[in-house]
């Protein structure tokens, strides 16, 4: 460990080493750009355009380049992993009765399409009607049950 | 054609014929409905039948299993949704933020979330792909 501390320490920035300095510091000065964070920040999220500045920039840095370069390939290889969906065949003639019913229920009123309350209200009402009726039909089935058990117990009783 | 914009959006949000094409039909039912209450009617038809088709498709999520196998199936719905929107239909982020009626810092969270997933997947596959060749 002495031994260690001892022994005479060789600094990169000495005068000796000089070149080995220099060469660290170019390759250090060429992995990073100073506007390259900036620049993925807007070719990645909110910015819809490139500044002026940046796009000048670019021009000139060959860091922003290769950083512009890859952020292209990476928005054309996700818009490539994005499935393209298309309309099956029968899409029309299933959903034309239902969507014209939605369809019908706008009015327009000012040029804008529009709905009036009654009509809303008679959408709001139409599922309530017809649980109301399925209820019913429920109702009556139940009681055909129960009478059809009472003729057949009175019918087993009188053979006996 | 409209109807293959809306369904498209459907089908990536509900990956199966049936309820997207339901999805839909029911969010046109709903947009029917809701216009009235929007009084001012300032916002345009196209984002409010995107926001009814997002709407439904989150309450019905719970109670679907994708079965799709492409990678971009497995993000979440709310990913998938801003994904498609931002890279495929190119819609700004204030558009989707407004359309959508997420906060700005939860839409950059799912759109950064959601391409880094997807592109780790796909990187992913690929190097088995060429795992398999060697």
């Amino acid at each position: 460990m002495v031994n260690i501390i001892n022994k005479e320490t060789n600094y990169l920035y000495a005068k000796s080493n000089h070149e080995i300095y220099h060469s660290v510091l170019n390759e250090h000065n060429n992995k990073d750009c100073i506007y390259s964070r900036n620049l993925i920040a807007m070719m990645d999220g909110a910015e819809e355009k490139i500044s002026p500045f940046y796009q000048g920039h670019i021009l000139e840095c060959k860091i922003c380049q290769k950083l512009a370069q890859a952020s292209s390939w990476k928005a054309q290889k996700i818009r490539g992993l994005i499935p393209k969906v298309s309309l099956p065949d029968h899409f029309l003639s299933t959903t034309k009765g239902d969507l014209s019913e939605a369809v019908a229920l706008f009015k327009n009123r000012e040029g804008r399409e529009r709905v009036s309350k009654e009509t809303s209200l008679a959408m709001l009402l139409k599922p309530l009607q017809e649980l109301m009726e399925s209820k019913l039909i429920l109702k009556s089935i139940c009681q055909g049950g129960i009478i059809a058990l009472f003729t057949f117990l009175l019918l087993l009783s009188i053979s006996r | 054609m409209m109807g293959q914009k809306y369904y498209s959006f459907a089908y990536i949000l509900l990956p199966d014929e049936l309820m997207a094409t339901q999805l839909i039909i029911d969010s046109a039912t709903k947009l029917c409905l809701e216009i009235e209450a929007d009084k001012e009617g300032s916002a345009d038809l196209e984002s409010l039948y995107i926001k009814a088709i997002f709407d439904l498709a989150l309450l019905r999520q719970e109670h679907f299993v994708v079965t799709e196998s492409a990678s971009f199936y497995r993000l979440s719905l709310e990913q998938r949704a801003v994904v498609y929107l931002r890279d495929q239909r190119e819609w700004s982020i204030e558009e989707i933020a407004s359309t959508l009626g997420l906060e700005w810092d939860r839409l950059y969270c799912s759109l950064n979330l959601g391409r880094s997933k997807l592109m780790d997947m796909s990187i992913g596959s690929d190097l088995k792909a060429s795992s398999k060749l060697w």
